[in-house]
């Protein structure tokens, strides 16, 4: 369950880059820069596929800031003979915007749950939880309906996998 | 959005579907079957002197297109050129080829060959073979439960040769498993090829064990390479253990030359064997989209067996319930007490 010394390295690089991501934000929110596209409404809930749940997902996002969010996304995956539950709360950035047009940064941990099922009677199947950092960025197009396509990187125990996913929200008041 | 939202909800039911693994069939031996999948065998040239030491090695030749080159790697490669079983999947038979792809490499190593076609490919067939110097005492055939994978069913067999090693028996099993399955089908599929073998048995071959969780059997969640617990490889060894077999090769890392990935697709399981400790990879042999992997071993007489699985008070090691190779080998042995 302990952390290998990558999810570490890239829990570490994915808090740096969001801390430095933020201070440019309010760097250029204290120089009168226009960042955010929308001042309302600050909520958001979309559907995930691939993406930070794995297969797919649905999440929730709450700006706190002009470019500044917080959300969480989370997973419930019934593959054939094995169940993965997975749930990534996040901290959210937005270094750069032009109208609707925004590029965002999310980082937190991830935890996932799976569960394997066996219809051999001599193998009950096994379950384990184990828990990651998550680094994604990519576009965002945000209007009423939210739109998002990123890449990012996983890092746990298994060491690093990259990963991609489209999001489709809708902002909410 | 209805449409979308109907379109989202039939991909979230269909990531939900179980997969139906069709009835396994059982085990035949190779002379009742007939047709276009009937298998071939024929007998080493010349017998090997009788031993408890063998070699055994298992390999996806990937088709075996390149016969002549696969030849060569195999004879020039000191741990495989002195195998004394071969377990070969992914290998082809073609009626305008002079002889079947397994019987020119089992002629060229000096060995006896049982082809078995899993199923028809284009004027020929695709299947598995085992390649031995010791004559077989028997060679069965049985269609593993089949799994329903979008763009991906086909019929996979498992086969299983008898030897008779330093006196006594020896079953050896090679299977090949379906690639997109997640690790509770893999096992219902190899399950049945598995369950009644005898207290002293060998199986080998591509598990096709990957690191992923299947969604559909189509999308692999390359995201719990990282976060969960989603090696087969291990999972599967756990099965295995329930069924007293251990796998020496589980430790020797990646079986296939994937970037970034250690990909852990071919073992050899024992059981009622003593190993003698060598085995590995051969990654130096690039003629395949996999490595030969190979485990030398040494062969216990049923006693031994019977003996290996109790502990020093001679109380069986499986304490939750009544271990099955334990029984099987006392079973066997009251069969024939003079083993």
């Amino acid at each position: 369950m302990s952390p290998t010394r990558e999810s570490l390295l890239a829990a570490i690089a994915a808090l740096s880059l969001l801390t430095v991501a933020s201070s440019a934000s309010a760097a250029a929110e204290s120089r009168g820069e226009p960042l955010s596209v929308t001042a309302s409404p600050r909520h958001l809930v979309y559907l995930d596929l691939l993406g930070k749940g794995g297969v797919w997902g649905v999440g929730f996002e709450r700006l706190l800031g002009d470019a500044v969010a917080a959300g969480a996304a989370f997973s419930f995956t019934l593959a054939s003979s094995q169940t993965v539950l997975s749930a990534s709360p996040y901290l959210g950035v937005y270094p750069f915007a032009q109208g609707r047009h925004r590029w965002f940064l999310h980082a937190g941990p991830q935890a996932v749950h799976t569960r394997i099922r066996s219809a051999a009677p001599e193998w009950p199947g096994t379950s384990s939880t184990r828990f990651g950092a998550q680094l994604s960025t990519g576009y965002e197009r945000r209007g009423r309906l939210v739109f998002r396509a990123y890449g990012m990187l996983v890092a746990g125990d298994g060491g690093l996998a990259p990963w991609t996913g489209v999001s489709l929200g809708w902002s909410i008041r | 959005m209805k449409p979308l939202f109907a379109a989202t909800l039939s991909a979230l039911l269909a990531s939900a579907c179980s997969l139906p693994l069709g009835p396994p069939g059982a085990w035949v031996d190779w002379t009742e079957i007939d047709g276009p999948l009937r298998p071939e065998v024929s007998p080493p040239p010349t017998e090997s002197t009788p031993s408890t030491r063998l070699r055994i090695a298992t390999f996806n030749v990937h088709y075996g297109n390149d016969v002549e080159g696969l030849i060569r790697v195999l004879k020039q490669n000191p741990r495989l050129a002195t195998a004394d079983v071969l377990l070969l999947q992914e290998i082809r038979s073609f009626p305008e080829e002079s002889e079947s792809r397994a019987r020119r490499v089992a002629t060229a190593l000096g060995m006896g060959c049982a082809y078995a076609p899993a199923r028809p490919h284009k004027t020929g067939t695709h299947g598995l073979a085992v390649l031995s110097r010791l004559p077989f005492e028997s060679v069965e055939i049985m269609e593993l439960p089949r799994a329903t994978i979008a763009m991906g069913t086909e019929r996979r067999i498992a086969m299983a040769v008898e030897l008779r090693v330093g006196g006594e028996p020896l079953r050896i099993v090679n299977v090949h498993l379906d690639t997109r399955l997640n690790i509770g089908d893999r096992v219902g599929q190899l399950r049945p090829a598995i369950i009644d073998a005898p207290p002293r048995v060998i199986v080998g071959g591509d598990f096709n064990t990957n690191p992923f969780v299947w969604t559909a059997n189509t999308i692999p969640d390359a995201r719990t390479l990282a976060v969960a617990d989603s090696d087969q490889a291990r999972a599967l060894d756990v099965y295995m253990g329930s069924l007293d077999f251990e796998n020496p090769t589980a430790s020797l890392g990646a079986t296939v030359p994937l970037p970034l990935l250690t990909v852990h697709l071919d073992s050899i399981y024992t059981r009622g064997i003593a190993q003698l400790g060598d085995s590995g990879v051969e990654r130096s042999v690039g003629i395949s989209d996999h490595w030969p992997v190979w485990l030398d071993v040494t062969v216990d007489s049923l006693q031994s067996t019977v003996d290996g699985l109790c502990d020093a008070r001679g109380v069986p090691r499986r304490s939750d319930s009544e271990s099955p190779a334990r029984r099987q080998a006392e079973e066997s042995l009251s069969a024939h007490p003079d083993s």
